[in-house]
């Protein structure tokens, strides 16, 4: 039978941070994921390392917490934030009082808010509305959520922190009022079995109330979409916040060669609801417009959508509810073993699994102090090897290849560039994706479908939307043999072009609109991806 | 000033058709070129029609054909006009020594890189598919660093589009190119163009490949318009021997543009390479010149004809800035998109429908005249063939280079 000390549910920034902070203090642990690694929340957003500024006014709290972690990310996860600062900028529409009001809240919570004039806005982003009243220098930062996770989970490993993924769990199992284990359920083959723990943590995001109530419980977590959208180009260098009551649209994040902007808040029904609408594209340019006059004659790569977790004990909504966190020990609720974490924001997703890791160690009488804000989460690459690489690497891969694998896996794809050269062919044109990378993923055992290595390796989320890479990595996902539970090749196919669709779809003009008509001709007209035979 | 009797913009399948069709009725050509269309993208199949109306493939081109709304440019152009085009579009081949197989009655089923079969119309000989059906021994080739062909996806496959009774084996070959970049097929192309390739080919092949199998490659037999590796190929391994579609670069897509071109270099075709066409002086519903931004300087070229073969959203003979707002740049004759942004397009990207994004496009009279908005003729001397039409989803169908070349003839033949 399967066991472990503690499962944690939810392989989110959460969960993950949880799994590292409890492995490194030395206690059994497990991570069930339903589908794959960072699939949810903590991969749909716009990617702000928050300096706390935005919250400045309506929750000193939280812009503190904010700008603390802000400090210990930087530190801990180097490879993972690109340190670009950010502006806020106040135009002629938005409160002047608020202005005040904002420049006390970030003197309160310790933030640095350098005020500049707009001649100067303008000479560090040359794109930026000329109507600009005020400007200030503040230390947001760019940071990537899906390395963030993976070098947690990189960093978990190392002190035996286990994961499964595409394992949902479908009935917490108590005895006598206190939990003894899970059922769980594989994705593919739909089996189902049991894994005995003393303690389970309900790390699952806007899904934490439907995990509760496999418990019986009543957890209020309502889930609420927000849509941005991917631009092809960096349209700045800094993030642009609108100096303002945060709302909808009126944040840039600049990430390596694109630009995010985002967001909306609406609450949804169902945590899985990632569409989003031409409306809601529309709306959010036309918001966005007001920051960047020439925003339209950007190409935008896509659109995209996620749920944020918004806990409330009264049922607030949207932005009114609180973005603070709650740690609920359910043993108030009669059952014990059983702790559910929720709400928060990314920026303070260490700070959240400390506390929650506080609790369950002084319940499980371990005491060992948390090291996660000290200890780096991956060791940094070396020159060495990083010399090794260039060989390999086009000019500008080898930083990116480095900064995405991190020390061990990026020694190992090296090794493997240089054993075999068949390995040097770039599958992802792109993202400057090697062969060597993608197998040496794919042997990690967590890969099952193309959009997991996707995830792992950014290969089909450039330009070409994977016009190109898809039949590439479906032919070299199709030929390893050691994957359990592998599609048919088709249906792998069809369900990742149909992922990169969705996508697409609320988007489709200019670039996108050629790229599509690309797409169809290459796999529907060319390779008929729909199947067909003359019988 | 230079005055032809007929001016074609844009070198996709659609432009080289309708200058040739121009230049068989003894016109003065002047083609306009900027691109090159399609050409890489496709593996030279003349799609004509496989899905008319939903998923089912019709019985043959022509039923299909038969089957289609009034809005489709084949409705608008009849049937005895495709049988046309496709009869000039055969006898061409024939003439240049690269013959296609098929017609109107049937559907021809072609390999592809998935190991899925296709529906299409009209074949290079490379591609004759159907032979798969008789045969029992399937050989597959696949060649060591070429990343764009997975033999091992095609046979998984193919066990479905064919049936697992038949034997499938798989070789590796390798291409002894030395290369600092990854290979493509085009390389293997030319590799095997040379006798060196060939014979190491050959050799690898030989032993392994029993005689009377059907053996098939990625679309590597030769970069010209003829069949000499393959005919050779054939006699040597005593096999039928085939190609399946690819990821661009598609080397059959450059045959067929090598032969077209060939033949309007033959049929005295003026062609203007590397010029854009940035605008047209129109007057009383009659288009005078267009100019073209070459890579000096601009120049304006007049005529009593002009075809507009310029692509659709891909090619930039439609652009879409901003939604909803489509532009034909050189003409500007209107077109509009037809109801609510949220149903622009299908859900799912290869779904059971049309997709409605594919079906918009210039309205044409069944002369292929552009009209506006209210449905009277736009320019009276300006005829378009192609991609950039409205009423058909190339993809959907499997039509696209079947419209191009039928709207192409009919442009071609209507003054």
């Amino acid at each position: 039978m399967e066991k472990a000390t503690v499962v944690v549910i939810g392989g989110g920034a959460t969960g993950v941070g949880i799994l590292r902070d409890l492995a490194m203090r030395g206690v059994d642990v497990l991570l069930l994921e339903k589908l794959d690694m960072v699939n949810g929340t903590s991969s749909r957003y716009h990617g702000l390392l928050h300096s706390g500024a935005r919250y400045a006014v309506k929750d000193q709290e939280a812009a503190r917490e904010c700008i603390e972690e802000n400090s210990i990310l930087r530190k801990i996860g180097k490879s993972c934030v690109e340190a670009t600062e950010g502006l806020f900028i106040r135009l002629p529409e938005d409160d002047v009082d608020f202005e005040g009001k904002w420049v006390d809240g970030c003197k309160k919570s310790g933030i640095t808010a350098i005020p500049i004039t707009p001649q100067e806005a303008w000479q560090l982003e040359p794109n930026l509305s000329h109507q600009i009243i005020a400007a200030y220098r503040v230390p947001d930062a760019a940071i990537d959520g899906f390395r963030m996770a993976w070098q947690n989970i990189d960093s978990a490993a190392r002190y035996g922190g286990r994961v499964k993924t595409y394992t949902e769990v479908i009935r917490i199992v108590s005895e006598n009022g206190k939990v003894i284990g899970l059922d769980v359920r594989n994705y593919f083959t739909k089996q189902t079995y049991f894994i005995a723990c003393d303690f389970v943590v309900n790390a699952a995001g806007p899904w934490s109330g439907q995990i509760a109530a496999l418990a019986g419980l009543d957890v209020n977590v309502q889930p609420d979409k927000g849509t941005l959208i991917a631009f092809n180009q960096r349209i700045s260098s800094r993030i642009v916040n609108r100096l303002h009551v945060p709302s909808d649209g009126d944040i840039f994040v600049p990430h390596g060669s694109i630009t995010i902007l985002g967001t909306t808040s609406m609450s949804v029904k169902d945590p899985e609801d990632t569409s989003s609408s031409f409306h809601e594209i529309e709306s959010l340019l036309q918001i966005g417009e007001k920051t960047f006059e020439n925003l339209r004659k950007y190409r935008v790569l896509r659109a995209f959508a996620g749920s944020r977790p918004l806990y409330s004990a009264s049922g607030g909504k949207g932005r009114g509810a609180s973005r603070g966190f709650v740690i609920l020990d359910h043993s108030e609720d009669g059952l014990d073993g059983f702790m559910t974490i929720t709400g928060g924001k990314f920026t303070t997703y260490r700070l959240m699994a400390e506390k929650m890791t506080d609790i369950v160690c002084q319940k499980l009488q371990v005491t060992t102090p948390c090291r996660t804000a000290e200890e780096a989460l991956v060791p940094e690459v070396t020159e060495a090897v990083k010399t090794k690489a260039r060989k390999y690497f086009p000019a500008y891969g080898t930083e990116l290849a480095a900064d995405r694998l991190g020390a061990d896996r990026f020694k190992r794809v090296v090794e493997r560039l240089e054993k075999n050269p068949e390995e040097r062919q770039l599958i992802c044109e792109c993202e400057n994706v090697t062969l060597a990378e993608i197998e040496e993923v794919i042997t990690e055992g967590t890969s099952f479908t193309l959009s997991d290595i996707r995830r792992k390796t950014r290969m089909g989320m450039g330009t070409c939307q994977g016009n190109f890479c898809s039949l590439r990595s479906v032919g070299i996902l199709s030929r390893t043999e050691n994957i359990d539970q592998k599609q048919q090749s088709l249906q792998q196919l069809q369900e990742f072009l149909q992922a990169r669709w969705k996508g697409i779809r609320p988007v489709l003009w200019g670039n996108a609109l050629r790229e599509t008509e690309m797409a169809r001709g290459i796999y529907g007209v060319g390779l008929n991806v729909n199947g067909g035979s003359p019988k | 000033m230079i005055k032809s009797d007929v001016i074609v913009i844009g070198a996709g399948f659609a432009g080289l058709m309708a200058a040739a069709v121009s230049a068989k009725c003894g016109k003065k050509v002047t083609l306009i070129t900027y691109g090159s269309g399609t050409f890489p993208l496709n593996s030279g199949l003349i799609d004509i029609m496989a899905r008319p109306i939903d998923e089912t493939v019709c019985a043959t081109p022509l039923d299909g054909i038969k089957a289609l709304p009034e809005a489709h440019p084949y409705t608008k152009i009849g049937t005895d006009i495709v049988e046309a085009a496709v009869a000039f579009f055969m006898e061409l081949c024939e003439q240049e020594n690269y013959p296609y197989s098929g017609s109107l009655t049937k559907h021809q089923w072609v390999v592809t890189a998935l190991g899925t079969m296709k529906p299409t119309c009209l074949v290079p000989k490379t591609m004759l598919g159907d032979i798969c059906l008789k045969n029992k021994e399937i050989v597959l080739i696949g060649f060591n660093r070429l990343k764009d062909h997975y033999i091992h996806v095609m046979k998984e496959n193919l066990e479905q589009s064919l049936g697992k009774e038949k034997n499938y084996t798989s070789i590796m070959v390798d291409a002894d190119i030395e290369s600092g970049r990854d290979l493509s097929t085009l390389d293997i192309a030319r590799w095997l163009n040379t006798p060196q390739g060939y014979e190491s080919c050959l050799k690898q092949l030989r032993g392994s490949v029993q005689a009377n199998s059907v053996v098939i490659l990625p679309q590597v037999l030769g970069v010209k318009p003829d069949y000499a590796i393959l005919d050779k190929m054939k006699k040597d391994l005593q096999c039928e021997v085939l190609e399946s579609t690819g990821l661009p670069p598609a080397a059959n897509g450059l045959r067929l543009q090598s032969m077209l071109l060939g033949y309007l270099k033959k049929n005295n075709v003026t062609m203007v390479e590397n010029a854009k066409v940035i605008g047209s002086t129109v007057n009383n519903q009659t288009c005078l010149s267009i100019t073209t931004q070459n890579a000096a300087r601009e120049q304006t070229y007049q005529a009593d004809h002009f075809i507009l073969a310029t692509g659709g959203f891909y090619g930039g003979g439609l652009q879409m800035e901003t939604f909803p707002i489509i532009k034909e740049p050189i003409f500007n004759i209107p077109v509009r998109v037809k109801g609510n942004p949220e149903e622009w397009a299908n859900e799912k990207l290869f779904s059971s429908q049309k997709q409605p994004f594919a079906e918009v496009g210039i309205e044409t009279d069944e002369k292929m005249r552009p009209l506006d908005e209210v449905g009277n003729c736009f320019i009276k001397n300006v005829f378009v063939a192609g991609r950039n039409l409205s009423g058909y989803d190339f993809c959907f169908e499997q039509s696209g280079n079947g419209v191009a070349l039928v709207s192409a003839y009919q442009a071609a033949m209507s003054f």
